[in-house]
């Protein structure tokens, strides 16, 4: 039996901004994603945990290629798209789709669920329009929606519906890498297991393989294989997700493990494992990005940036992991 | 995949065949009575200008000598032979009314199309691509719009010539850069937005982007501006007419019929009246109607379930 | 629903609904809460439950089209269904203070922090602070810095879109406790922050708590926040309680199959698992209401009495439940 294959891999993957300082103020530059590096196996999940301002929803602009990265490469298949011209980029898109956080924003109300789901068809001029029709029926079985659904618009339904019709729409082109930015965070709890549900389903039946941004630990740890942590446009910390969540060894990690509120734990309050906010990512820190937060903060934290080191299977960016 | 039992539950069992998209925008205007007032009347002016050749009692040129300037029915020396009387030249004042009708929503119609269309198309334009694209159409119409818009017109209509057709012209530019405007606005909200994003990444070309996706979702603000529109170009073609720049004698367009009876208006004010006031009934109606769209399309106030 | 007399807050059957009196919409039907002094209450409910709808109720925030009726809705003896509005303003905003979900959509982004501080005290502070500007001011930057905001004086001339989401929501913190309330409602206070950021805040509402001695009313849909921060906790569901009862206990036995099912859905409580478990079916609509448990439809121990017969909520002040069978 042969290692499955590594369909996404990418290399250094920096992505800067140039923003105004503001009126006559001259520009800056934001570091959005400063050298990002990791593997994604065909089938399976990557999971991409961070908050605001550490690069997750830049990242899943690299990935499916609505932007050029600045430097660093995207291989696809072995394909480097980073540096694709756009009739590679055409070609390759059908492979990458994304299901989006905000199920009220992400579906065009103009449309109905029938042209929603036929749309990427279309554009790729696939099969006749009979054809069309037929397959948008066939997935909207597989996603759990019913055939009167099709001539309906996205106002008539619920945020769990919504994310249904999302997916099924993803599922169009027969996508192998499908990138899912925190598709369950604007949802109820009982919903949130249906569309994890599904996701796996999907996930064996077609052997997508996610790419699946998200905050919330737990979710996380369902549904992941591997995981990767980001902070302020840095990988801090990746590995199996069993290895990190067994033993995180970046003080950040520790920080979210810790923060995540627990049913096991009765009437316990963290007592700032990570004080102060997440900085913003116009503010240049020297060193370690997390050193402002870190408890563990040494003086060598400020002067070297880390470099990813590998301890066991987990490859951690810290100075002090290996203590 | 699964059997029932473990398979992913179906949901939306509760619901029947939701209401049709016209018929939820049909309650949520009729709520407005002003609206459906003004959307009667639209209709009434809609049928008086397909059917003036019939409705009217007499042909809109025709000059009865022996009755120049006779008074409405109602008034003592008045006859029902000219229910609102004559004009001047003798002409029946209702009939040219009426076929006024058919001019003045002529005009509306062909100027609020011609400026719908290319600002539109300049609005997307400007709103999708920005930097220079925008720098330059946007500056273009802050120029428009610092001149008046009447003598703007008038310079149009002085290049072009005298006439209807000509007027309907200047008007349609002098309402540009309000539909420039309005898109471009809209455009900019709406580019932003995830479900073009997805469009994007399903692979749609600048073109679909901007004319499939995002166009029909900035509609609303532009359908209610075009009904607003087009009582401001009955008023400028009025006003065209009154200068003698717009429609030329005999047409009975209502700005022109207004001006060649200024100075009745001692001697025999209906000459004046009635014109003054159709102009008022069919922009009220379209303001009427236009506020109605504006509160029936506004996705604030719409209901959405979840 | 018995409830202590000397309750800070006490609702008896309370009913919300919108739509036509021809056609009404219920968002909730007939609840009991009581909140003692200094208690933290957790309401959790998915959406349609009403729980938002219960909090602005008791505000008298509930605009026309809708429509609130109770048996009793009382703060601090106070009656507050038939109170005037002058005197439902002198309690909301001072005595009780709200907090919502999104700081930055609450905070008016026209006026600095300064400003709104001022207001608020303006409005609701002590006599000393409605009538002098400087007392005001000192008072601002002593709420700035209870609520842990480092260098308050230049927060005072800050814009809210210059916060960041967790500075945002400690100014709304601060607002909220100007007029030094005895009952604060949180309205998923710290849903859309980040966790680390999250974490912060909820400590930073228990410790206010203890030294202010004050009552929370924590409504979220974060089963966790409440099992950490709550000492009874109120599930709804579909506009009714499911059940109460005090926080790590009703966790860890759940006596309604709703609250079961909902933690059961839970990743964390389907470790091992391929599937998460889930709730079949979908909250009652508006007009598809079932005249028996509102459960029944979805409960996998729906019997015929259930489908029938509406059950009442039974049991005591510190549990209770409402199921014909509870678990």
């Amino acid at each position: 039996m042969t290692t499955p294959a590594t369909l996404l891999e990418a290399r250094d993957l920096v992505r800067h901004y140039r923003v105004s300082k503001g009126f006559l103020r001259g520009t800056m530059l934001v570091r959005a994603l400063d050298g990002v590096s990791f593997e994604l196996v065909q089938g399976r999940t990557l999971a991409v945990v961070g908050e605001s301002g550490c690069g997750k929803s830049t990242l899943a602009r690299q990935v499916t290629m609505i932007e050029t990265p600045t430097a660093g490469a995207l291989l696809l298949d072995g394909q480097d798209v980073a540096h694709a011209d756009r009739a590679l980029r055409g070609r390759l898109r059908p492979q990458v789709q994304m299901v989006f956080q905000n199920p009220y924003a992400s579906l065009n109300p103009r449309r109905t669920v029938g042209a929603l789901l036929e749309e990427p068809l279309e554009i790729h001029r696939r099969g006749t329009r009979r054809e069309r029709r037929e397959r948008a029926l066939a997935i909207m079985d597989k996603v759990g929606l019913r055939r009167e659904h099709y001539g309906r618009y996205p106002h008539m339904f619920s945020g769990g519906q919504r994310q249904r019709i999302a997916v099924a729409r993803a599922l169009m082109l027969d996508p192998r890498l499908v990138v899912a930015d925190e598709p369950t965070s604007a949802l109820d709890v009982s919903i949130q297991a249906q569309v994890l549900n599904l996701l796996l389903d999907l996930q064996q039946e077609f052997g997508i393989a996610y790419l699946f941004i998200a905050h919330n630990l737990q979710v996380v740890r369902h549904i992941a294989d591997a995981v990767l942590v980001m902070y302020l446009g840095k990988a801090v910390e990746q590995g199996p997700k069993e290895a990190i969540f067994a033993r995180p060894l970046h003080p950040y990690t520790q920080a979210l493990f810790a923060s995540t509120p627990n049913l096991g734990r009765a009437r316990r309050i963290v007592d700032a494992a990570a004080p102060s906010e997440p900085p913003s990512p116009l503010d240049a820190i020297s060193g370690c990005a997390f050193r402002t937060r870190c408890p563990r903060a040494i003086e060598r934290c400020a002067i070297e940036v880390p470099a990813p080191t590998t301890i066991g299977s987990i490859t951690v960016a810290c100075h002090r992991a290996a203590e | 995949m699964a059997d029932a039992a473990s398979a992913v539950p179906v949901i939306g069992a509760t619901d029947s065949a939701p209401p049709s998209r016209l018929r939820e925008f049909w309650r949520a205007f009729a709520q407005n009575r002003g609206a459906v007032i003004g959307l009667v009347l639209v209709a009434l002016l809609l049928a008086l200008a397909l059917g003036a050749d019939f409705i009217a009692p007499h042909p809109p040129n025709e000059q009865f000598r022996e009755f120049t300037l006779a008074p409405p029915a109602w008034d003592a020396t008045g006859s029902t032979r000219f229910l609102l009387g004559t004009d001047p030249v003798g002409r029946d004042i209702l009939s040219r009314l009426i076929h006024g009708t058919r001019l003045s929503l002529l005009i509306g119609t062909i100027s609020v199309a011609i400026s719908l269309t290319i600002g539109a198309i300049l609005g997307l334009c400007a709103g999708y691509f920005r930097g220079i694209v925008d720098t330059s159409i946007m500056r273009l119409m802050d120029v428009m719009l610092a001149l008046p818009s009447l003598l703007l017109a008038i310079a149009v209509v002085a290049i072009l010539g005298p006439g209807l057709a000509n007027a309907m012209y200047a008007i349609a530019v002098v309402l540009l850069p309000h539909y420039v405007r309005l898109t471009r606005a809209a455009v900019i909200a709406e580019a932003g937005r995830e479900y073009v994003t997805s469009s994007r990444i399903a692979g749609a070309g600048t073109l679909r982007l901007m004319f499939a996706t995002i166009l029909p979702n900035c509609a609303a603000p532009l359908i209610v501006q075009a009904t607003l529109g087009f009582s401001n170009a009955i008023l400028d073609a009025a006003a065209l007419g009154f200068l003698g720049l717009g429609a030329q004698p005999p047409t009975p367009e209502w700005g022109s019929m207004l001006a060649s009876a200024l100075e009745f208006i001692q001697r025999a004010p209906w000459v004046v009246t009635f014109p003054g006031l159709a102009i008022l009934i069919t922009v009220l109606a379209f303001n009427l109607t236009g506020d109605g769209l504006r509160d029936a399309l506004d996705p604030k106030l719409r209901s959405s379930r979840g | 629903m018995s409830t202590d007399s000397n309750a800070l807050l006490e609702i008896v059957d309370l009913h919300v609904e919108f739509g036509t009196p021809q056609r009404p919409v219920p968002a909730v039907e007939g609840i009991d809460l009581w909140i003692a002094a200094g208690e933290v209450v957790g309401l959790v409910g998915e959406s349609g439950s009403g729980k938002s709808v219960t909090a602005l109720a008791l505000l008298g925030l509930v605009d026309y089209p809708g429509r609130v009726r109770a048996k009793r809705m009382a703060f601090a003896g106070r009656d507050l269904v038939n109170c005037s509005g002058e005197e439902r303003r002198a309690i909301a905003g001072r005595d009780i203070a709200m907090i919502f979900q999104d700081p930055l959509a609450s905070l008016d982004p026209c006026y600095t922090v300064g400003y709104q501080l001022d207001e608020a005290l303006r409005l609701h502070g002590n006599d000393r602070e409605r009538a002098s500007a400087s007392v005001r001011r000192d008072r601002a930057l002593e709420l700035l810095r209870h609520v842990e905001i480092a260098d308050p004086l230049a927060r005072l001339r800050a814009y809210p879109h210059q916060l960041s989401g967790g500075m945002a929501q400690r100014v709304m913190i601060a607002m909220a406790i100007a007029g030094r309330p005895q009952l604060l409602i949180a309205d998923e206070p710290t849903t859309a922050l980040d966790v680390t950021v999250q974490a912060q805040v909820l400590a930073l509402l228990m410790r206010l708590r203890r030294e202010l001695q004050m009552a929370v009313l924590l409504i979220t849909h974060d089963l966790a926040v409440v099992a950490e921060t709550a000492d009874r906790v109120v599930v709804m569901y579909a506009g009714q309680v499911m059940e109460t009862g005090p926080a790590p206990a009703l966790f860890d036995a759940p006596r309604h199959p709703y609250t079961r099912a909902l933690l059961d859905a839970l990743p964390e409580h389907n470790f091992g698992r391929a599937r998460l478990r889930t709730i079949p079916g979908v909250v009652p609509g508006a007009f598809d209401r079932p005249s028996g448990c509102l459960l029944s439809p979805r409960c996998e121990f729906a019997v015929e009495r259930c489908v029938a017969e509406r059950p009442e909520l039974t049991g005591n002040a510190v549990r209770a439940v409402r199921c014909h069978f509870p678990l």
